[in-house]
């Protein structure tokens, strides 16, 4: 112990541990005292917020419930001197609950309520500030800041928005994405022709809910897009098709069909039974005769849904699979395909043995509820 | 130079050398933690959630509950699953054989009615005994499983076979979620496209003395109670700094058995969860890497900082005793199954950083220091002490753990801020100063019985009473 110990205080050196420790309770002094500040100012900041909220939240409701351009000009004047008398328009705090407060009301409202709060945003001159921030702040002000260009409705920024839509970051590149298409739906995708980083699974489900809302579709790049480069814009694409219905996108999709990803081509098989056509069947039986394990399952599954009684002949033998899974899916498959599907499935299994002394009962209850 | 002193200097040295690798990590920990934390509050901070929710394209999940001998609480328990917010789940309650009446006030109060289900065994388990969903279109989402009893492992194994889902989602039963839990948890599923997140953890607290109304949590409170509050000290230090750490690293090894979503065709290719060791959930991560690695395939295992489940911490010196000695057996037992990835560079971040982690200061660091309380006896006995230098020695580790916890008191109020009166900080603060002494030599000490009892070849979880939230008792082995 005696060695440790001089090895000890001769490694710190000059710092010795008594030292150290003071050092340690220096810094717990110092967090202790800066936890107490924190909390009190925090405590004085929120109490502040709500008050503001409160204040902006009566501003807002007189906006929203302007009716005319004359009656809407003289509301804004007013707010504004409003915020002038109190000596809000420069504090950077209340600016920011300002913003934040149009946001959520431009969220929760519609139609000439919420053209008002865009036309006070802009009359306030917040856009301008939000464009700022747009230019010189961090990766997650500057996301912050085209998602708010984007719920008040800011089109004239759309230029400004639009050339994030390949940023090197991201988040950022995401929420230009999905801004573009909250202010000009199907035409703000544009810029799947050009994107060069993918569209991550999340994305999609962002443009997809925003397409949703209100946007008359457009249909016409979507062919284009299923030759793109960039994996992930087929995979939208598809998406699209699945969800839109697009009927005429059948031929492109069949194209999909040989794509080299298995994921490309499972999604492409799910589109294709989603629109399906008479040509359908065929295709998803050349398909199943041909495909690898991992997308066989979701052939089998849609043939369940766009097979016919002419294809159960590529169907039987998939009773008799090894893996149980697929014998499930062939089984289902057959049943849906077929008006008698469930008795010739009984008439051509053993009932005794396994699984299907348990998977036929499965399918007929199935069937029931 | 003497052998004696060669064997000496070994020890001195060698523990010298241990000493600074540890504290040298965990100021690494603290320091790196701050940027992923930071970053996971930033981008939250424009997420919007609610597009999971409402979506029809979203992922389906199934939730895997175990459950053995919860009859006081299970309808309760379940009510509170079902009301998650999440459009495409299925909840799957997993009877391991209670010997109570478990099944049968669920087949009652849920209107179960036995239906004929192929389980396909992915993994191999024990019998299913028979599997139940609901006549009433309410609780569609609902489906009971009832089988042999084989432990948590065993019925988790069910779940996974039983589940239809690309996501399962594994709980206790007796924990509470946040609304949002599954949307959060979800997300980082979604986000990645170069490599595949195969599992995603998020924060668990302490729910003892909050205000728990119709199996949520209604107000945050610091328990009253110093050991789950010395607990929810552990657990800020754990999960804000630890794991958040260790995330950003992608070397995780651990997500928490009573929370976490994990890719279901992972797990069944990694083999499902290990029913031969007490810590299968860390051991079912660890195997899932290790699948991955070895297969060269690009992943990723998630954490997510904010507080999603609320747990009751024990509340006893002896319950607590009992799963301290448990999460010991489990660790060892895990590193031993994984031996092979030690210092093992094919195995990359995990086999050169993340194993030899556990290894040396997981598992080594109770050892080392029981061993030093025997040799400073050993060594005061025979008057071989320097005093000075002990108390030097003693007060700089001391400080230096204060100093460990004040920065976890200090992340927290900067970020999630969940104790929110002054009093509560102070609190905690009060309790990060006694816990060296009314907590941690305790909790080394059930560590190194973990030890002996394995070397004894025990193998079970060891009762664990809980009050449970509404107040009654039960019993979980």
């Amino acid at each position: 112990m005696f060695s440790l110990a001089k090895f000890f205080l001769y490694t710190v050196g000059s710092f010795q541990l008594v030292e150290l420790m003071y050092v340690f309770i220096g810094i717990i002094v110092m967090a202790v005292t800066f936890i107490a500040f924190y909390l009190a100012y925090r405590t004085r900041r929120t109490a502040r917020k709500k008050q503001l909220r409160l204040l902006y939240s009566e501003h807002i409701s007189m906006l929203a419930i302007c009716d005319g351009e004359e009656d809407l000009q003289q509301t804004i004047n007013d707010t504004l001197s409003r915020i002038k008398e109190q000596g809000l328009a420069k504090d950077e705090q209340a600016r920011g609950v300002l913003i934040k407060e149009l946001v959520t009301a431009a969220k929760s409202m519609s139609g000439t309520a919420k053209e008002n709060i865009n036309i006070f945003y802009r009359a306030a001159g917040l856009d301008q500030i939000t464009i700022d921030q747009l230019k010189k702040g961090a990766w997650h002000i500057k996301s912050r800041s085209i998602q708010t260009l984007s719920h008040l409705g800011q089109k004239q920024h759309i230029a400004k928005i639009y050339r994030h839509t390949n940023n090197r970051n991201e988040l950022i590149r995401s929420e230009a994405r999905v801004a573009v298409v909250k202010l000009t739906g199907f035409e703000g995708l544009r810029f799947l022709d050009v994107i060069s980083y993918p569209l991550t699974e999340w994305e999609q489900l962002c443009l997809v809910h925003e397409l949703s809302e209100n946007h008359l579709p457009d249909f016409k790049h979507i062919p284009d897009w299923l030759h793109s480069d960039n994996d992930s814009v087929v995979e939208f694409a598809l998406r699209l098709g699945e969800g839109y219905r697009i009927f005429e996108m059948h031929g492109y999709v069949a194209f999909c069909l040989a794509h080299r990803l298995p994921a490309i081509r499972k999604k492409a098989v799910q589109t294709i039974r989603a629109i399906n056509q008479p040509a359908t069947a065929a295709l998803l039986v050349a398909q199943l005769l041909r495909e690898e394990e991992e997308v066989q399952l979701v052939v089998l599954e849609a043939m369940g849904e766009a097979g016919s009684e002419n294809d159960l002949a590529v169907l039987w033998p998939f009773l008799a699979h090894p893996r149980t899974i697929f014998k499930i899916a062939a089984a289902k498959a057959i049943r849906n395909s077929h008006p008698y599907g469930m008795t010739m499935l009984r008439q051509r299994v053993d009932m005794e043995m396994h699984p299907w002394h348990i998977l036929i009962p499965q399918l007929e209850e199935e069937v029931h509820s | 130079m003497s052998w004696q002193q060669i064997i000496a200097d070994f020890f001195t040295y060698g523990i010298l050398v241990y000493s600074v690798a540890l504290l040298g990590f965990y100021l690494f920990i603290a320091v790196y933690s701050i940027g992923e934390t930071r970053h996971y509050i930033r981008k939250s901070s424009f997420t919007d959630y609610s597009i999971l929710a409402v979506s029809e394209k979203t992922p389906s999940i199934s939730i895997l509950a175990p459950a053995y001998n919860e009859g006081a609480t299970i309808i309760e328990n379940v009510r509170s699953l079902l009301s998650i917010h999440y459009n495409h789940m299925e909840l799957i309650v997993i009877n391991d054989g209670s010997k109570d009446d478990s099944l049968q006030k669920l087949i009652d109060a849920y209107e179960l009615v036995e239906v004929p289900r192929l389980v396909i065994n992915h993994i191999l388990t024990k019998p299913v005994r028979g599997i139940y969903k609901s006549t009433n279109p309410v609780y569609r989402k609902l489906v009971v499983v009832d089988k042999q009893n084989g432990g948590k492992a065993d019925a988790l194994n069910v779940g996974v076979n039983v589940a239809c889902n690309d996501y399962i989602v594994c709980i206790d039963v007796d924990c509470i979620l946040e609304q949002d839990a599954m949307l959060k948890l979800v997300k980082p599923f979604l986000e990645e496209k170069t490599r595949r997140v195969i599992a995603t953890g998020g924060v668990v607290r302490i729910a003892n003395s909050c205000e728990i109304r119709d199996g949520k949590v209604v107000k945050v409170n610091l328990p009253e109670k110093f050991l789950p509050r010395v607990q929810t000290l552990e657990y800020i230090r754990a999960f804000l700094l630890g794991r958040m750490a260790w995330s950003r690293l992608n070397g995780l090894l651990i997500i928490s058995g009573a929370f976490g979503a994990f890719d279901r065709e992972i797990v069944i290719r990694a083999g499902g969860y290990n029913h031969n060791t007490v810590g299968e959930d860390m051991e079912l991560v660890v195997r899932m890497r290790r699948y991955m690695e070895e297969q060269k395939l690009p992943y990723k295992v998630a954490y997510i900082p904010d507080p999603l489940c609320w747990t009751e911490a024990p509340s006893t010196y002896k319950i607590l005793g009992r799963q301290r000695n448990r999460w010991t057996r489990g660790t060892i037992e895990t590193l031993k199954l994984h031996k092979v990835m030690f210092f093992n560079p094919k195995y990359g971040r995990l086999g050169m950083i993340s194993y030899p982690y556990w290894f040396f200061f997981e598992f080594l660091a109770p050892l080392i220091e029981f061993g030093g309380f025997v040799a400073l006896l050993i060594f005061a006995s025979f008057g071989l002490l320097d005093w000075s230098f002990f108390f030097a020695l003693l007060g700089f580790i001391l400080c230096f753990g204060f100093v460990y916890s004040t920065f976890a008191i200090l992340m927290e109020v900067l970020t999630y801020n969940q104790y929110k009166r002054h009093k509560d900080i102070f609190r905690l603060m009060l309790t990060a100063f006694l816990e060296p002494v009314l907590f941690h030599p305790f909790v080394v000490w059930s560590a190194v019985k973990g030890n002996i009892d394995l070397l004894r070849n025990k193998k079970t979880w060891g009762e664990m009473t809980r009050q449970g939230f509404a107040g009654a008792k039960k019993a979980a082995k």
